[in-house]
């Protein structure tokens, strides 16, 4: 019997992204594969993981030795999945599962909470695909675990910033391997589910041999910030500004701190002025999921959407200090609502400096720091009153800060720690830090192998890297890029010759724009 | 090829045309298909599936807020 590890992605050098792990239990006559997230990475032209993807826009790992294809049946990948499992929806833990099948993958069966499955679902549609395209997705919950083959896998809740983010519990008559996804242990989510230390304590009393452990905030050793701390801020910030109307940044997949911002525009009488598609179709994804907003925030809010002419007029009629408007565009980006605003080119939402006060309740992701600043001086050149973390409590960070973690470790009473998630240095005080309170560490990279067992946790082997990079060629139509795609393998520094790829969509790509 | 409930791209943008202030958060399936077969010339044949019918309306939110480019 063996049961691995394999880091696919996410323990990378300078960068966080891509996070993808594969679980192998062969119990002698029988193997079994899962893939537990497959993220991709943003680019990063100034320090990318490796100089040959320097050009990239999207990196993925290259999965194609576990992946039937869609358009070859007698194709046979040498190590075939059985399934892969999401632990939450954002583009750093699925990422790579649109841009595989776009390649022509056929992707296995994949287990997500309900609201994960409806945000893979968009980004398919994202990418093209119709309906008949999507992979199929199961749907999982806490308490009902699923077996795959000998293995058992349960999932539980973890508190982040977007909606029902689940860890998972790998249970194998050789070992158990705990693999919590991004995780703080905040208690004051709107959508949650919140973190639940006694669920948790259930599955971690069977005995963990391995577990992962999300170190992206190892280098705070500070109480985190919650959301409760958010709204406390906004409700001192609408006090204090009675007469202003707010607009508020919030980043897209950031639903919690879009609900903490809802929450209290509906304390204050306040209507709430939604602006950017991506907002939208979060929103839109929790009432699939069955999620209204008011149940969820437990206070009525009057929502508005900021498209139309009729809603463009109401908002330009709204009384001073009576209005929230939540905008995309937290960093800068171009096309994003509050960077449109800003330029004058948003066509509803124009802004005053006499009027309004801005506030960025989003950290700043790196590689995007130019467009953030940029964004940022426009506005101060303006004259606007502009708000970001480092003035106020604007932002609950997504991820456990240092006490957290060393808090859920001790809940957890895992024999074997491996820092993931956090770039090396992220990891290296995530593993010194836990080590200090007498927990066995291990530090790894990408394609770093671990064999689990009652008897302990080895580094067996370190394999190389492939990732295949995607440099968008097209992307005026949403509907129909495409992509050169560049194969390499990290460490090698050498590009596999780019191969333009795309996916025709011939009808969208010719038909009438609005 | 013929029109079909999977060309989200299309249906979005006529929806963004004739119902330029609708509610998308309050249209539910029901709705929705009854304004896309009140479109002129999207009278589709079979029923939508719901995964259609969402798709359709991620996709005119991207269209209802000028944003077509990713």
């Amino acid at each position: 019997m063996t049961l691995t590890w394999h880091i696919i992605g996410g323990s990378n050098k300078h960068r966080i992204g891509m996070n993808s792990g594969l679980c192998t239990y062969d119990d002698g006559s029988q193997t079994s594969r899962v893939l537990f997230d497959a993220g991709s990475l943003i680019g990063d032209t100034k320090n990318p993981e490796d100089p040959a993807l320097s050009d990239s826009d999207t990196i993925i790992p290259d999965l194609s030795r576990y992946l039937e294809r869609a358009d070859d049946p007698q194709h046979r990948p040498d190590q075939p999945l059985d399934a892969i499992f999401i632990t939450h929806n954002h583009s750093d833990h699925v990422g790579a599962l649109p841009m595989l099948a776009l390649m022509g993958y056929k992707l296995p069966k994949i287990y997500c909470t309900p609201y994960t499955a409806k945000r893979i679902e968009q980004e398919f549609a994202a990418q093209g695909f119709a309906p008949e395209e999507y992979p199929r997705i199961l749907t999982i919950a806490p308490g009902a675990p699923v077996d795959i083959g000998a293995m058992k896998i349960s999932a539980f809740w973890v508190s982040h910033s977007t909606p029902q983010s689940a860890g998972f519990f790998i249970e194998t008559p050789e070992g158990n391997i705990l693999a919590p996804g991004d995780f703080k242990l905040d208690q004051t989510v709107v959508w949650g589910p919140a973190f639940n230390e006694e669920q948790f304590k259930k599955l971690a009393g069977r005995g963990i041999d391995l577990m992962l452990m999300d170190s992206t905030g190892a280098d705070r050793d500070v109480e985190p910030i919650t959301e409760e701390d958010v709204r406390e801020t906004l409700r001192d910030l609408f006090a204090l500004h009675p007469g202003k109307r707010f607009i508020v940044s919030v980043m897209s997949g950031f639903e919690e701190n879009l609900a903490s911002v809802a929450k209290v525009a509906g304390e204050e009488g306040r209507k709430l002025w939604v602006a950017g598609a991506s907002h939208e179709q979060a929103l839109m994804a929790l009432k699939m999921t069955g999620l209204s907003l008011s149940d969820s925030i437990g206070q009525e809010v009057e929502m508005r959407l900021l498209t139309g002419a009729r809603a463009t007029r109401e908002l330009a009629e709204d009384k001073p200090g009576s209005g929230v408007v939540v905008v995309t565009g937290a960093q800068g980006k171009p096309g994003a609502a509050l960077t449109r605003a800003a330029e004058g080119n948003h066509p509803a939402l124009k802004l005053d400096p006499k009027k309004d006060v801005i506030l960025f309740c989003a950290p700043s992701i790196p590689g995007q720091e130019g467009y953030r600043e940029r964004l940022l001086y426009l506005l101060r050149q303006q004259g606007f009153k502009v708000l970001t973390r480092a003035d106020a409590n604007l932002y609950s960070q997504a991820h456990a800060r240092l006490p957290e973690i060393l808090r859920m470790a001790a809940i957890a009473g895992a024999k074997t720690f491996v820092p993931a998630h956090g770039d090396k240095n992220l990891r290296a005080a995530c593993g010194a830090a836990l080590e200090k309170q007498g927990h066995k560490t291990m530090q790894a990279d990408n394609g770093a192998v671990f064999t689990v067992s009652r008897d302990g946790v080895r580094m067996t082997r370190q394999e190389k890297v492939p990732v295949i990079g995607f440099k968008t060629l097209q992307g005026q139509n949403w509907t129909d890029r495409d992509y050169a795609v560049t194969k390499i393998t990290i460490g090698d520094g050498v590009a596999a010759p780019a191969a333009p790829r795309k996916k025709p969509r011939l009808f969208d790509a010719g038909g009438p724009k609005p | 090829m013929p029109l079909g409930w999977s060309h989200a791209g299309p249906i979005a943008r006529a929806l963004t045309l004739a119902y330029p202030d609708a509610d998308r958060l309050a249209v539910g399936h029901d709705a929705l298909e009854k304004m896309v077969r009140a479109l002129p010339g999207f009278d589709i044949a079979p029923a939508p599936t719901s995964q259609q019918l969402d798709s359709i309306l991620w996709r005119w939110a991207q269209y209802a807020h000028g944003e077509e480019a990713a």
